[in-house]
């Protein structure tokens, strides 16, 4: 028989267990360009023939100055853009933005369903389990090269979170 | 004199409106696609061209429940989610999507040939059939389902299509029997397709 005890140790280990997995798998995808902080980059496989990507990611400024995304590229595609999305009343819209801004403290999700990067001009089709080099840049002037982590086509780790 | 500066004003601001609706989309966010009514038959008379060159008309989609969604190839997000979601959709159906007919309906034909579709569509389940044609057949069908799209410029070149990213479905009839929403989840898609195979049972 276990006590109380028992199961309360045992349960507080998995927990920490778990914790320490999640962190672990966080971490190996995540990147710092001095404030701010680029959290899960991640691409959908493409279909065959596919001409268009995109990129998420979740970026953080933990500084106390705004910073401003200004644009990326890749040698996957001819160029990439920044796109606001939304689907409303059914219909998806999307529209080019020239960059956005992270306020101090803020956090922007680029997400399924909400912003993204479009890597137009694929010139390669995008596989599960490859990584994409992208570059981000800031209005600062500094750049980050990053490794977009290659998911299902239609999944993600959105997918596996909900 | 202040009549004529009346209608001076009057004049400008209705080309001023008429502008607004005809180059920036008002008309469509003013008026959005109307809600199908359930039970109301859908499907209009078309002619249409599959991936392998062969011709579609509005019998191929009636005599069992049909699936359909309308996209584009050149779409980042929601049409290969959407047809990936489909994928998984039918593998969880088993045998019962057999009952079904799915479609894919391109809404930016100049760009999605049958060829182009075709390279597409490999990548996702073989009994989603690709639809294009010319530009009046796609809008016919398109406006016959309510469905909504629009070529959006891109700045620098390019363009991209706005549109509705719902699934549609019919029955057996071509009567409009409910949508499945973009991200709805696997479960509840699942059980609106399967209810729409055995839609036909008793018939």
């Amino acid at each position: 028989m276990m006590n109380a005890r028992t199961i309360r140790v045992a349960l507080s280990s998995a927990v920490v267990l778990l914790l320490v997995n999640l962190i672990s798998a966080a971490v190996a995808h995540d990147y710092a360009l001095g404030e701010l902080k680029i959290v899960r980059p991640w691409t959908h496989a493409t279909p065959t023939g596919a001409t268009t990507g995109v990129a998420y990611m979740s970026l953080t400024n933990t500084g106390s100055v705004p910073i401003r995304l200004t644009g990326a590229s890749t040698p996957a595609a001819q160029r990439v853009e920044i796109h606001m999305m939304s689907v409303e009343g059914g219909v998806m819209r999307m529209r080019l933005v020239p960059g956005f801004d992270i306020a101090p403290g803020a956090t922007v999700e680029l997400e399924p369903g909400g912003m993204h990067l479009m890597l137009v001009g694929l010139n390669r089709q995008l596989h599960q389990e490859d990584a994409i080099p992208l570059t981000l840049a800031f209005g600062n002037g500094a750049t980050i090269s990053i490794d977009l982590h290659v998911e299902a086509i239609g999944g993600g780790p959105s997918a596996h979170n909900h | 004199m202040r009549t004529a500066r009346l209608v001076a004003l009057t004049a400008v601001s209705l080309l001023i409106a008429l502008t607004l609706i005809a180059r920036l989309g008002v008309w469509d966010a003013l008026f959005p696609p109307s809600i199908p009514t359930f039970g109301a038959s859908m499907v209009r008379p078309f002619n249409l061209t599959d991936t392998n060159g062969h011709k579609v008309t509005e019998h191929d989609m009636l005599g069992r429940p049909a699936v359909v969604f309308f996209g584009f190839t050149y779409c980042p997000e929601v049409c290969p989610t959407t047809l990936a979601d489909l994928t998984n959709w039918l593998a969880e159906l088993g045998p019962d999507a057999d009952r079904l007919g799915v479609f894919f309906v391109s809404v930016d034909p100049a760009r999605d040939t049958p060829t182009e579709l075709g390279k597409y569509l490999s990548s996702f389940d073989p009994r989603i059939r690709g639809l294009t044609g010319n530009a009046a057949d796609i809008d016919g069908i398109a406006k016959a389902f309510g469905i909504y799209y629009q070529r959006v410029e891109i700045e620098g070149g390019g363009y991209t299509m706005d549109h509705t990213a719902s699934v549609l479905l019919l029955d057996s009839s071509g009567r409009f029997a409910g949508t499945i929403s973009y991200q709805e989840a696997k479960e509840v898609a699942v059980a609106k397709l399967k209810r729409l195979a055995h839609s036909a049972d008793g018939a």
